[in-house]
């Protein structure tokens, strides 16, 4: 296979520049997902120590594999949510080899709030479920959570339910779910050890009933011990909600990976055998390569030097429609296929794609999609081109494609651009944003021009003097907002994606995720929409 | 007197090599006889004729006589050879070759029947006027007799098998308390070992020394002497190092007690090798006769390096009836030998004899280096001999060049599968004292706490540990089947290191490492380093840690690791389960045997009422007697074994109730 030149001088000016400001968004990342492995106050850390608990990450380390890599999703969940239990919630979730077994790992951490349930956590929890589910893997439930936060109650009733129903009807999938519960799990929570086809039971610790002893004791005047409601021990030798009795933490963990080693292998599609060659340029260079400024364009076939095996890459149709870049390429030897944006979408790219994405089907390879474009392209010749009915096909391929979709945010992902390239309602198997990328209807500044312009057409009409300076003040302010929100941190917060990553890391993030796709059979769609023509 | 053309060895291991090597060189047919433990060891193959003789057992094997006549008549052997221990000192075998009309490789039956008992020994010696330790050989052999005749001589004294030698059957008994368990013991592991349960009883020396002289008798009345070996360093009452000449001896000494030795000799008409055995007190300058072994002794290759001379070859020639061709004024000592014993046992375990299999045995070739070695690689140690892998000699033209290049040879000597006491020979060769020749007999029970075992510095440590941490991440890392190419442990998300825990002597130390691109950052206690694994194949490892390079050979069986670095020396440890064994239900109270161990004795039944500190059962492992104590006084419940019953390691013996 060719491999891609690349144009980069990494000595240059511009390069360094770009590397610097990079690093420093890096830095803001890392600082961030510092924040995010606060497990508690030190009180409630020293009281579980004090009881010989493992804290919820150390839980997931000691289930692992030893040397086992370990994918965490949305890290950074809810961490700009007023009022929410801060970055990351109250659960740490993952992917991880359990007995040599790639399986979705759910911590709670019973440290930090007790483990009760905010906004961001059980949203987080719904979309862990949905890959759970479309990644076919098994999963280990670390138990120890309060429940719902009650001051959140409200917004997150209504929702909570879908965690039950998501492990049963993985169950019917033949899916796996192992539940160790080694604290509170009450009321709604008992549900969780409830419906999986294990549950594991810490002697001393679980605590797993409907209603406590105070709220029995309103309801019926029984009078009952935590013990006798939902211990461990009753649980194990008399209701049979539990299957096993550990004596400990410890033990506790390793009757799970017992199970996990007898539950059925995974049928992967395709494992690579071949050695694997690391890019020809080195991918520390992503920090100079993609601009840290997406109005800055840039060659994303760059990118594709610094992620691909070899930096081969065989494009597709290179002449033509040259705003999207296609082709396929080896990313630790998985073969997939790329599309990528350079700038905005016209007919012919977007026809490209869409035929991209076709072939791809065909041959049963999954695609990733490296966001950057400003959105389709507007104007009259362009409207008059059918940008609309070509924009459409992309979204039909896009929508109705059936290998699975890797999407990475590597700079500005606004309009219907976002749509197209496999946005987050178009729901990939996986989708990460580096932390220079924005999302958004449009680009702030086009958003307080156009707001602008509407205004200052409004004053007209109505006759009204138009206050230039007023008008000045809000466009900034409009911007202000917009760019805010239109930031990687508040879609990261928001839970827009899958989690940020250190653009440095692109490579062991696809390769990983490429794995779990590959990990069960790969069979493209046959049939797309009418694609109009 | 008959040639002999065919020699038959009523032995094993590394002397029944050593033996088959002379006959290849005389041109003599040689025999082995096997157990069924030693059906895969070396010596089989080496000798001409292999003839199985029984069950591993010593008294199902090597002991019976009559296998051992059976099999020289079946290989038309007319000579046997019956090297040490078993039975080369055995009157009634030497009588019964002689009855089959087969030369017995060893003296006259008489000086046998003599020299067997210790107590007639010492007799024929005062009668000679050699000089003897004062004690108790009489033939009153009951309890109440010689524990009266222990109380006269005092304490500390020593029990003796009459018929032992090696130290089995040997104790050292400090205080009165002792005596009678002490007295039963040595009684029953006389039996046991030679058939013979009479003691007899000597004044302690207490800070004497070991020193032996070679002795060679012919048929035609003449006798010389081999000079001597000193045998001072010895452990459990059993030598570890052996050496010629003797630091201490002056020549006028060497020569009185050189005389002494031939004097013994003649009064013994004595005609094949054996060793007359002194102790010498350097306090008063003054030696005693212990005893005289009427066999070729396990370090006589010290005598053969000094010499120049075949002890074995000698043996033969006299057996058949050759004349000493020797003089004793042509014997003279050319330079220093050094034997060392290397030994499957834990020398920080107050050498307990350990099992297994040695899965790599190498050593470097040095000039001077003479290895007689039971096993090979691959080899296993079983519970049934004696623990010994192989002597390791020395030969050079002083004393202090054989101590350098033993300690050369110690260092990068691979002997790995099991503990050994390959470091602790090296502590002993690197000792000040020993290499300046000040020692006695107890300076190893004196000693022990500065040459017991290496204590490696926290850095040879944290090296050691790292070298052990990659191979063993090494052997996952080869399982891995997807995802190859991933940073081994990748995290988008670090949380914290990953972590090996590695078991040195039940002492956990726990090393914490994290793989980045292309080395591993690395954590022992407080300090963090950069390790580069540069080479690593299934024995050996290279790796680069602050700009040194380090190559460990290493083994590994299961979770253990044997690891072995040219100067910081060897370690063995093991990885320790990530995951604990559920808490087995301790049975509270339970004894189990702490090695792969037979009952010897019970010495309780259930009901009984012990106190702390009464002796429960008698167990023997490796031909070394142990009495297990009660910890806390109770009352004993159950027994869940029988005398004579063979049991692993971790078998639960009895439980006692205690008195609460």
């Amino acid at each position: 296979m060719q491999h891609i030149r690349s144009n980069v001088n990494p000595n240059s000016q511009q390069f360094k520049e770009n590397e610097a400001e990079m690093l420093k968004l890096v830095e803001k990342l890392k600082k961030h997902f510092g924040e995010s492995l606060f497990q508690g106050e030190e009180k409630h850390i020293d009281k579980a120590r004090k009881r010989g608990k493992l804290l919820a990450r150390e839980r997931i380390e000691l289930l692992l594999d030893q040397d086992s890599p370990f994918l965490e999703l949305l890290p950074l969940a809810g961490m700009q949510m007023k009022g929410g239990f801060g970055t990351g919630g109250t659960n740490v979730s993952g992917i991880g080899f359990v007995s040599g077994k790639l399986c979705m790992i759910n911590s709670n951490i019973g440290t930090r709030k007790g483990g009760s349930v905010d906004y961001a956590t059980l949203f987080k929890a719904l979309r862990v479920g949905e890959i759970t589910r479309e990644c076919a893997l098994p999963t280990v439930n670390l138990v120890e959570s309060g429940g719902a936060n009650l001051t959140d109650q409200s917004k997150i009733f209504n929702y909570g339910g879908e965690t039950f129903r998501e492990i049963t009807r993985r169950s019917k999938m033949g899916l796996t779910t192992i539940s160790i519960v080694f604290g509170n799990a009450t009321a709604g929570g008992a549900y969780v050890p409830g419906m999986s086809d294990f549950s594991i039971f810490q002697k001393n610790a679980a605590k797993v009933f409907l209603a406590g002893p105070p709220l029995v004791k309103m309801a019926t005047n029984e009078i009952a011990t935590d013990e006798e409601l939902g211990g461990a021990e009753m649980h194990s030798r008399i209701s049979g909600v539990s299957d096993y009795l550990a004596e400990d933490e410890y033990d506790a963990i390793r009757i799970a990976r017992e199970i996990m080693e007898f539950t059925k292998d995974a049928k992967p599609h395709f494992v690579p055998t071949e050695p694997v060659v690391p890019p020809k340029y080195h991918p520390e260079e992503l920090l100079g390569v993609v601009p840290a400024n997406p109005k800055q364009p840039f060659d994303v076939r760059e990118l594709i030097a610094r992620i691909a095996d070899g930096s081969e890459f065989s494009e597709f149709k290179p002449e033509y429609g040259s705003t999207l870049v296609t082709g396929w390429c080896k990313i630790h030897g998985y073969p997939v296929g790329i599309l990528g944006n350079n700038g905005v979408i016209f007919s012919e790219s977007a026809n490209k794609g869409a035929q991209f994405i076709q072939l791809s089907n065909k041959n049963n390879i999954p695609l990733i999609f490296l966001q950057n474009t400003t959105g389709y392209m507007v104007g009259k010749a362009y409207e008059e081109g059918g940008i609309i009915k070509n924009g459409a096909k992309l979204i039909n391929a896009v929508s109705n494609s059936e290998v699975p979709h890797i999407t990475l945010m590597i700079g500005s992902s606004y309009g219907a651009g976002n749509y197209g390239m496999n946005g987050r309602s178009y729901h990939p198997r996986f989708l990460f944003a580096y932390p220079n990328s924005k999302i958004a209807v449009m680009g702030s500044e086009q958003m307080a021009g156009v707001m602008e312009i509407i205004q200052r057409a409004n004053a007209e009409a109505s006759g009204k003097p138009f206050d230039e300076q007023q008008a000045a003040m809000l466009k900034q302010m409009l911007i202000m907002e917009a760019e805010s929100k239109a930031s990687a941190w508040h879609s990261t917060s928001e839970l827009w994606d899958d989690g940020l990553l250190d653009p440095r890391e692109t490579r062991n993030y696809l390769a990983f995720t490429l794995a779990i796709v590959y990990n069960q059979e790969i069979k493209g769609a046959d049939a797309f929409g009418v694609w109009r023509m | 007197m008959e040639t002999i053309h065919t020699l038959l060895i009523a032995n094993r291991g590394e002397i029944a090599s050593r033996i088959i090597r002379t006959c290849k060189k005389m041109g003599i047919r040689s025999v082995a006889v096997y157990s069924d433990a030693d059906r895969n060891s070396p010596y089989t193959r080496q000798a001409d004729l292999a003839i199985h003789i029984g069950e591993s057992a010593p008294a199902s094997s090597y002991l019976v006589q009559d296998k051992i006549i059976e099999a020289a008549k079946k290989s038309g052997a007319n000579a046997i050879h019956p090297g040490y221990g078993f039975l080369s000192e055995n009157a009634n075998f030497a009588q019964r070759c002689a009855d089959e009309g087969i030369i017995f490789v060893g003296p006259n039956v008489k000086a046998i029947e003599e020299m067997g008992s210790k107590s007639r020994a010492k007799a024929l010696m005062q009668e000679h006027g050699v000089p003897t330790v004062p004690g108790y050989q009489g033939e009153d052999q009951s309890i109440e007799t010689l524990t009266s005749a222990a109380l006269k001589i005092g304490f500390p004294l020593l029990l003796k098998a009459t018929a032992g030698g090696g130290g089995k059957g040997m104790r050292i008994i400090h205080h009165e308390s002792e005596l009678t368990t002490g007295i039963e013991a040595a009684k029953r592991e006389s039996l046991s070992a030679f058939g013979n349960d009479e003691l007899i009883i000597e004044k302690y020396v207490a800070s004497g020394r070991h020193i032996e002289f070679q002795i060679f008798g012919d048929k035609h009345g003449n006798a010389i002497h081999l000079l001597e070996r000193e045998c001072t360093i010895q452990r459990r009452y059993q030598k570890v190092v052996e050496e010629s000449p003797s630091p201490v001896l002056t020549e006028d000494l060497r020569k009185k007690m050189g005389e002494a030795a031939v004097k013994a000799a003649l009064a013994l008409n004595y005609d094949n090798a054996g060793t007359v055995e002194f102790i010498f007190d350097e306090q008063v300058n003054e030696f005693y006769f212990l005893e005289v072994n009427t066999r070729l002794q396990v370090e006589h290759p010290v005598t053969e390096e000094v010499t120049g001379l075949d002890l074995v070859e000698m043996q033969i020639e006299m057996a058949q009836g050759e004349k000493l061709q020797l003089q004793q004024a042509d014997v003279k000592g050319k330079g220093y030998a050094l034997e060392l014993r290397l030994y499957a046992e834990d020398a920080a375990n107050d050498f307990t004899p350990v099992t297994g299999t040695l899965t790599r045995f190498e050593w470097p070739k040095v000039n001077g280096l003479r290895m007689e070695t039971a096993v090979e690689s691959g080899s296993e140690i079983s519970v049934f001999y004696d623990p010994m892998i192989a002597k390791m000699i020395m030969h050079d033209t002083t004393r202090k060049g054989v101590y350098r290049k033993m300690r050369y040879v110690l260092e990068n000597m691979v002997c790995q599968g099991m503990v050994t006491n390959q470091p602790f020979l090296l502590e002993l060769v690197k000792n000040e004292a020993v290499i300046h020749g000040k020692y006695d007999t107890h300076f190893i029970a004196n000693n022990l706490h500065t040459i017991e075992n290496k204590h490696y510095t926290e850095y040879e440590l944290s090296l050691f540990l790292a070298a052990a941490t990659l191979i063993d991440w090494k052997k996952r890392d080869n399982k891995k089947t997807i995802l190859r190419s991933l940073p081994s442990g990748w995290r988008n998300n670090f949380y914290e290191f990953q972590k090996n825990t590695w078991l040195i002597n039940e002492e956990a130390n726990e090393l914490q490492y994290r793989h980045l691109d292309s080395e591993f950052l690395m954590k022992f206690g407080d300090r963090e380093f950069i390790t580069h694994l540069l080479s690593i194949d299934n024995q050996s490892i290279r790796m680069e840690v602050e700009g040194a390079m380090y190559v460990f050979n290493y083994s590994s069986v299961g979770e253990n690791y044997f690891l072995q670095h040219g100067t910081m020396g060897n370690l063995s440890i093991k990885k320790k389960a990530r995951f604990p064994e559920r808490e087995i239900q301790k049975t509270p109270g339970g004894y189990e045997a702490p090695m792969p161990s037979t009952i010897v004795k019970i010495l309780v039944e259930p009901g009984k009422q012990v106190a702390i500190g009464e002796p429960l059962l008698v167990i023997s492992s490796m031909k070394m007697e142990n009495t297990l104590l009660a910890e806390e006084a109770g009352i004993v419940s159950e027994i869940f074994v029988q005398e004579g019953q063979n049991v692993e390691a971790g078998y639960l013996l009895l439980t006692l109730k205690s008195e609460e």
